[in-house]
């Protein structure tokens, strides 16, 4: 032991008294080795010399700034964005962005979208029905031909003696279902718009929230809804909920100035998905700046306001919620999960986030997402609107009665 | 509740890895309000010959009576393609939640093709579908088991269209009655007379294979007879002789064994006997009246009225006898205690103050619910998915009863019909 304690202090390092353990490969710590288990005494040393390090390494960090709003990158066609600057001969004189009192302002600088109205579905009648998720692939391979009938039921065996027809198993569900009239509609609009998304649009077209509809500016207004719910489908958190309609006019022509075109790669992005593009952020992020609010912070949801949007919530679905249909189901609580667009329509297909495979709770599962449907849409009282994120999102527990 | 182990452990590490990336909304407690509404289903016209009008015109009845379902009204008269889904925003308009089509056609061979497609109108998917072939002659048969396949997908529970009631048919004056044995579909159709009247019978009882019936006859000696029918054949036999019985038999849930109860002097006392065998054993031994006996589902135990207590109460015990506890406890005098084939419900005539009352209790005696009340009503039988029960009523002043139907949530009541008077309706179970 000894031995090795002096030729670990042969080399030129500052004297230590001797350790018999001294560890080689850490002459500076030996001061520290006094005991006869340097393990945890060591592991001290190198964790507060490395934070002391990182102490005076770091000291110049930057502290955190407040959450930004991301500032929205739209992209457009040039010949898009020309349009968009010439603006209008006959319109009205452009108000700053800022000012956002006068509500009929806010058509103005959208006129040129005119391929998005292609994009809008004039709303089809037959369209109207809500796929779930999953039969969205089916429905797009569907579209551009007539499928012929429905599969005819498989014609299981018969056989049986005679006082007992022997039901066949079950026709396996075809997953397309050609509803001839659907398939023409579809056809032509879908052409240029092939995500399977478009409920929410489809169901919004026609029911703008906003009552000012001057003529020619139908359209862009219809399109400036759909691109704010569409943006704030998929939007998580940190949108602004501010006014929507009031901050449609104003992200108009300054907001467009902000942004970069890559014409190399807005080219299709324009042209498919025009409706639902998620650029639209940009309106709110400068509704907000134009508000003089600098971070952009949702207005604050009181507890009480929470409250009264949780018990509107459950008044509305609860009229379609019913009783049991038998003894069984009611031990199950169905959960059903549902996003809702900003006009309080479905948004998707609502979800049993708890499903059974019991017959009767799987009937009482299903009744459950039926009757979110039949209660849909919820209308919104204006002094939830901007609170959307708080009841973008809502699961139900669908109990009994008890 | 369930164990913490790692296999359990792994869809919390998984969704908690994905939260962050799951909005998730806020979760409400929704409470079922506005009282109960059935289904409301679009029947449409089932395309084919004939037979097609019929068959939509039986499972629109029935589920008219199904009290869980409801036919959406007003639908056009024109049949749809079962091959193409329809136009779902018509039915949706009329406030359907479901639609079916459906097509009946006899093939080129005579038999009867029948298919059926259900809809959900929401989405527009098929939810369920299934094909038939019988002979042409059961067409009805055939619409009972498209309802019971369509009530079953929708609710989970169990059917009940493709039943037959035995029942006793009354005829004659009421000092001359003529009674004979019959049985019908539950909906009142196909009425068949199983005996000519010359004995009196009465309370016949279904096996649980539903082939046989047994019931008591009245012979010219007044004595009782307790018989064995097959209802394809007709062929009887005679079980025993059993001199003081009031009550015919109930079959064990296995089909071996029947229980019964028989008088000697003051004492009715229960009593079973192995079909087999016709060796008999007795449960009771009290000095009071113990009668109508009926097996729970899994045979473990019997319910009975007995009036040891002072009363005509009911008590259920073990299926080899021993003790009995008393399981009804409201005012009035309970009898004819039939268990559900659910085995959740017991179901019982009620006398109170002149009134009688069907109700259901749960098995320990609780929950106790009267489902209908009237001058007299009496004899309830569960359907086999212990969902209704059928009775029957005499009203008062009235020169006979009628069978009734109702749900054990006492929400709707429907009357069967019957040629003439009826009593004593036994349900059979699901024909296969």
């Amino acid at each position: 032991m000894a031995d090795v304690a002096r030729r670990s202090f042969a080399h030129p390092d500052p004297p230590l008294p001797a350790r018999p353990e001294a560890d080689d490969a850490a002459p500076p710590l030996a001061v520290a080795l006094k005991s006869p288990r340097p393990g945890l005494p060591l592991s001290a040393i190198v964790h507060v010399g490395l934070a002391v390090v990182a102490l005076f390494l770091l000291k110049d960090g930057r502290k955190f700034e407040d959450a930004q709003e991301a500032i929205p990158v739209e992209v457009i066609a040039d010949g898009a964005f020309k349009q968009i600057t010439r603006g209008e001969r006959t319109g009205k004189q452009a108000k700053p962005r800022v000012d956002r009192v006068s509500d009929e302002t806010e058509t103005k600088p959208h006129p040129p979208l005119a391929e998005a109205k292609k994009d809008v579905p004039t709303p089809p009648p037959p369209l109207k029905r809500l796929k779930d998720p999953g039969e969205d692939d089916a429905a797009q391979e569907k579209k551009p031909q007539r499928v012929a009938a429905l599969p005819p039921a498989r014609p299981k065996a018969e056989q049986k003696p005679e006082p007992k027809p022997r039901p066949a198993p079950p026709v396996r569900p075809k997953t397309s279902f050609p509803n001839p009239e659907r398939e023409e509609v579809e056809a032509e609009i879908v052409r240029p718009k092939p995500p399977p998304k478009p409920k929410p649009e489809a169901k919004e077209t026609p029911t703008p929230p906003k009552p000012e509809k001057p003529k020619p500016r139908l359209k862009p207004t219809e399109v400036a809804k759909l691109l704010r719910d569409s943006k704030t489908a998929e939007a998580a958190e940190g949108d602004v909920a501010d006014k929507p309609q009031k901050a449609v006019k104003p992200k108009s022509g300054a907001e467009s100035q902000r942004h970069k075109f890559d014409a190399a790669s807005i080219s299709d992005m324009l042209s498919h998905e025009a409706p639902q593009r998620r650029a639209s952020r940009g309106r709110e992020a400068s509704s907000e700046a134009a508000a003089g609010a600098p971070t952009g912070a949702a207005p604050k949801l009181s507890t009480l306001l929470q409250g009264r949007i949780d018990a509107y919530t459950i008044e509305h679905y609860g009229r379609c919620w019913r009783a049991a249909l038998s003894l069984n189901a009611m031990r199950y609580v169905p959960r059903v999960e549902f996003r809702l667009t900003r006009s309080g329509a479905l948004e998707g297909a609502p979800r049993l986030l708890n499903p059974s495979n019991e017959a009767v709770e799987r009937a009482r599962g299903e009744q459950a997402l039926a009757a979110v449907r039949r209660c849909s849409p919820m209308p919104i009282p204006p002094e939830f609107e901007p609170y959307f994120d708080y009841w973008h999102v809502t699961e139900l527990d669908m109990r009994e009665d008890m | 509740m369930t164990l913490f182990t790692r296999r359990s452990a792994l869809p919390l590490l998984a969704s908690a890895a994905l939260a962050p990336t799951l909005a998730r909304g806020r979760v409400l407690d929704l409470r079922a309000g506005g009282g109960f509404r059935p289904i409301e289903i679009a029947v449409t016209p089932f395309s084919g010959d004939e037979t097609a009008t019929l068959v939509t015109q039986v499972i629109q009845a029935n589920f008219g009576r199904s009290v869980f379902l409801h036919p959406v009204e007003g639908l056009p008269n024109t049949p749809l393609d079962p091959d193409h889904a329809p136009d779902f925003d018509v039915y949706r308009v009329q406030g359907a939640q479901f639609v079916l089509t459906g097509r009946a056609q006899r093939s080129a061979d005579g038999r009867l093709k029948t298919e059926f497609r259900l809809y959900d109108a929401a989405g527009g998917e098929q939810v369920a579908g299934q094909q038939f072939v019988t002979e042409t002659g059961n067409a009805r048969r055939v619409a009972h088991l498209v309802s019971d396949a369509v009530f079953t997908r929708l609710t989970g529970e169990k059917g009940f269209f493709d039943t037959r009631i035995v029942f006793v048919d009354e005829t004659g004056p009421k000092d001359r009655r003529r009674k004979r044995l019959a049985i019908m579909d539950q909906d009142g159709a196909n009425v068949r007379y199983l005996t000519r009247g010359e004995d009196l019978v009465v309370t016949p009882r279904f096996s649980p294979s539903s082939q046989d019936v047994t019931y008591m006859s009245f012979g010219a000696d007044g004595e009782p007879k307790v018989l064995l029918m097959n209802i394809e054949s007709s062929q009887r036999e005679v079980v025993g002789n059993f001199p003081g019985m009031t009550f015919s038999p109930r079959f064990s849930p296995d089909g071996q064994k029947v229980v019964m109860s028989l008088s000697q002097g003051a004492e009715t006392n229960l009593y079973t006997m192995d079909l087999r065998s016709r060796s008999t054993t007795r449960l009771t031994d009290t000095a009071a009246i113990d009668t109508s006996p009926c097996y729970s589902p899994d045979g473990s135990q019997i319910v009975f009225e007995s009036d040891r207590g002072g009363s005509q109460q009911i008590y259920v015990m073990g299926a080899h006898g021993g003790d009995a506890r008393r399981i009804s406890f409201g005012g009035g005098r309970y009898s004819t205690p039939v268990w559900s084939p659910k085995g959740d419900y017991i179901a019982f005539t009620k006398q109170d103050k002149g009134n009688f009352a069907i109700g259901v209790m749960k098995t320990n005696g609780s929950d106790e619910r009267i489902l209908t009340e009237g001058f007299h009503n009496e004899g309830p039988t569960f359907a086999p998915n212990g969902l209704f029960l059928m009775f029957f009523r005499e009203g008062a002043g009235a020169s006979g009863a009628k069978i009734h139907m109702v749900d054990v949530f006492g929400r709707s009541e429907f009357p069967v019909p019957t040629p003439s008077w009826a009593s004593d309706p036994a349900w059979g179970p699901l024909q296969d």
